[in-house]
């Protein structure tokens, strides 16, 4: 495992390696690897402390001094953790599943149409439009957080609303609240246009011999050759949703449609908080998005390198 | 044309028309809907009582708005040199030192940036625990004395010199005397889950430097130290310049590690910002006005605004600061 990850093609080739001599193998690099290891020690403890901790019953999780191990290992804390919060943990967790992939999907298939349309089609105004899209990437969260609220809030003819808005909740308080803003993100736009640029042309104009006209070449040709940014999309995406909280706490009052991050509150509230159970909890919630990324680690890192796209 | 509808109209209904409809929001007190129409009442009471007010004795104190600025730049100044510096060492020995093992090592550093939740910060609620936590079980495994953290409105300086002295300085005041022991957690919280995305962006740029520059230099006898300090860190500048704006308005916007760790400190049912409020930054003070106060939309709204020309502001002078020490290849 540790061979087979360590030669994954990410690591930079040999060359770059040899900027310290071959001779130099010595105090330096064995301080070195010390430094590294006790920094991702503590970098990764709060992990190790959550998965051991979950195995805590009420007991030992407040004893103190805390052990790193259980002494008896209380696995059924996972079962109270499912069934603390109103209509259980697995209720957020479908809404999350259902926002997440739902939202992302969306999301993928928006941008690459638009991403498609400013690569490959021409229309009147094209450019200018894409510049205005870019702008956007400009307008930070706390501007746009009051108004969409309203206007969410104050949707027409949804929701009880009037056609101005008024007399009903409009999508407040609905799954499609929780997705529409954010939906688009002009950087996604930008970064598959980046991709779909890299096809040569030559595709295009076979795919045309053939009769291909312009909607099939994006799903035939273009897609399949834009895997890799397609993916950087979707994970970012999908992470975002799944960690959100901000938002989904603001713009929705059901508990029965709230996601995972909103159960957690529910482990929050006690004098005494059974904290075996909170880690439990945590575990739960936070595994889907580190067995995702460590499966999709280098479409998820090179994102970041080639781009410096923020989560 | 047909292909970028969806995408438009999404962008113009959520990101461009929020622009116009928050000014006009802030021009009124605005609860559900529009309340009265107040002009630049709003403004007026952010930039006059937010900032001077007075407290129950008559006496002269500082706004509500002036408050949390001061802890917002109390955050990013624990924050962000702290991270940029970590990141740089740590992705330096990574890069240059590490042959084996790089990409584990590697892993283990971003894990938290896609771990940063809810639930996570969780996990560090207990480790900091007042009571229980094993952070306090170390320091006194240590021989040091424990805090209590979360829960510690009081100053790290005032706290420090209370620990070295035995007394606490009574002189000058708490929000004059740095980040309090509860801001600190979350400075901590946030270092910890932002480290690794810096040290990424450190990687990718520490790749592009070309390999004769850093070979040239250990040919005229240079070595490690000054490879690092005369070739390796003049070629990354664009990148730190990029991490200090990035992790500077990441710091004024954060909102989640504050909300979370200090929900049930703050005042009333789901405040945060707690304890004593010293862990209320702009962001959040403008939560709590839109979701918990009356009638308080619009100056939420106005708040917002005055918060986005602050980050406006500084990266325009962090521009004209630093631009002129970045090196381009």
């Amino acid at each position: 495992m540790t061979t087979e990850v360590a030669t994954a093609p990410t690591t930079p080739s040999r060359s770059e390696s040899r900027i310290v001599g071959q001779s130099q193998i010595t105090l330096g690099v064995v301080l070195t690897y010390g430094v590294l290891l006790l920094g991702a020690l503590i970098i990764v403890f709060p992990f190790i402390w959550m998965i051991f901790g979950s195995f805590k019953n009420i007991v030992e999780s407040n004893a103190y001094p805390p052990t790193l191990l259980p002494e008896q290992w209380y696995p059924q804390n996972y079962v109270e953790a499912w069934l603390k919060p109103p209509n259980t943990l697995g209720r957020y967790i479908a809404n999350s599943v259902l926002i997440a992939t739902v939202g992302t999907g969306i999301q993928v298939a928006i941008c690459a149409l638009a991403a498609y349309a400013f690569s490959r089609l021409r229309f009147p105004g094209r450019d200018l439009l894409f510049m205005i899209v870019l702008a956007t990437t400009m307008i930070p969260g706390e501007i746009t957080l009051i108004p969409n609220f309203v206007t969410i809030r104050r949707f027409p003819l949804l929701g009880g609303n009037d056609l101005f808005g008024a007399g009903g909740s409009g999508l407040y308080d609905t799954y499609a609240a929780m997705i529409l803003p954010g939906l688009v993100g002009a950087f996604n736009i930008f970064l598959l246009r980046q991709a779909f640029l890299t096809i040569p042309n030559e595709f295009w104009e076979a795919a045309q011999l053939d009769g291909c006209g312009s909607f099939g070449y994006l799903r035939r040709i273009v897609l399949p050759l834009s895997v890799p940014a397609l993916l950087t999309v979707a994970i970012f995406g999908f992470i975002g949703r799944w960690n959100g909280l901000l938002w989904p706490l603001l713009i929705t009052r059901s508990e029965s449609i709230r996601p995972v991050q909103m159960a957690m509150i529910y482990y929050q509230n006690e004098f005494l908080t059974d904290f075996g159970m909170v880690m439990a909890a945590s575990l739960m919630v936070t595994l889907p998005i580190v067995v995702l990324f460590l499966l999709l680690q280098r479409q998820f890192i090179e994102g970041i390198m080639s781009t410096g796209l923020k989560g | 044309m047909l292909y970028v509808l969806p995408a438009l109209v999404i962008l113009m209904v959520f990101e461009f028309w929020p622009i116009f409809f928050n000014i006009y929001i802030s021009l009124w007190r605005w609860d559900v809907g529009p309340l009265n129409f107040v002009g630049l009442g709003n403004y007026r009471r952010l930039l006059l009582e937010g900032f001077i007010t007075r407290d129950y004795n008559n006496e002269l104190a500082v706004g509500e708005v002036l408050h949390s600025l001061i802890i917002t730049i109390y955050y990013a100044v624990g924050r962000v040199p702290v991270t940029i510096a970590l990141a740089f060492v740590l992705a330096y020995l990574l890069f240059v030192w590490v042959k084996r093992g790089r990409v584990i090592l590697r892993t283990a550093y971003f894990l938290p940036y896609v771990t940063n939740s809810a639930a996570i910060a969780l996990v560090f609620a207990w480790i900091f625990d007042a009571r229980i936590g094993v952070m306090n079980a170390l320091l006194e495994r240590l021989g040091l004395p424990t805090l209590t953290w979360l829960n510690d409105p009081f100053p790290m300086t005032k706290r420090l010199i209370e620990m070295a002295t035995g007394g606490m300085p009574e002189s000058w005041a708490n929000l004059a005397a740095g980040p309090s022991v509860a801001m600190v957690v979350i400075i901590i919280y946030s270092v910890w889950t932002s480290l690794g995305y810096n040290i990424v962006i450190y990687l990718a740029g520490l790749t592009s430097i070309p390999n004769e520059l850093i070979e040239a230099a250990r040919m005229d006898g240079a070595n490690d130290w000054v490879i690092l300090r005369r070739v390796i860190w003049p070629l990354v500048t664009p990148v730190t310049f990029f991490l200090l704006i990035a992790n500077t308005i990441g710091a004024f916007q954060a909102f989640d590690p504050i909300y979370v760790l200090t929900r049930d400190l703050g005042f009333g049912r789901g405040g945060a910002g707690g304890p004593l409020e010293t862990t209320l930054t702009v962001t959040v003070y403008i939560f709590r006005n839109f979701y918990e106060r009356a009638n308080a939309v619009g100056y939420a709204a106005a708040v917002a605004l005055f918060l986005f020309l602050i980050i406006l502001g500084l990266t325009v002078i962090q521009f004209r600061l630093f631009s002129k020490r970045v090196h381009y290849q």
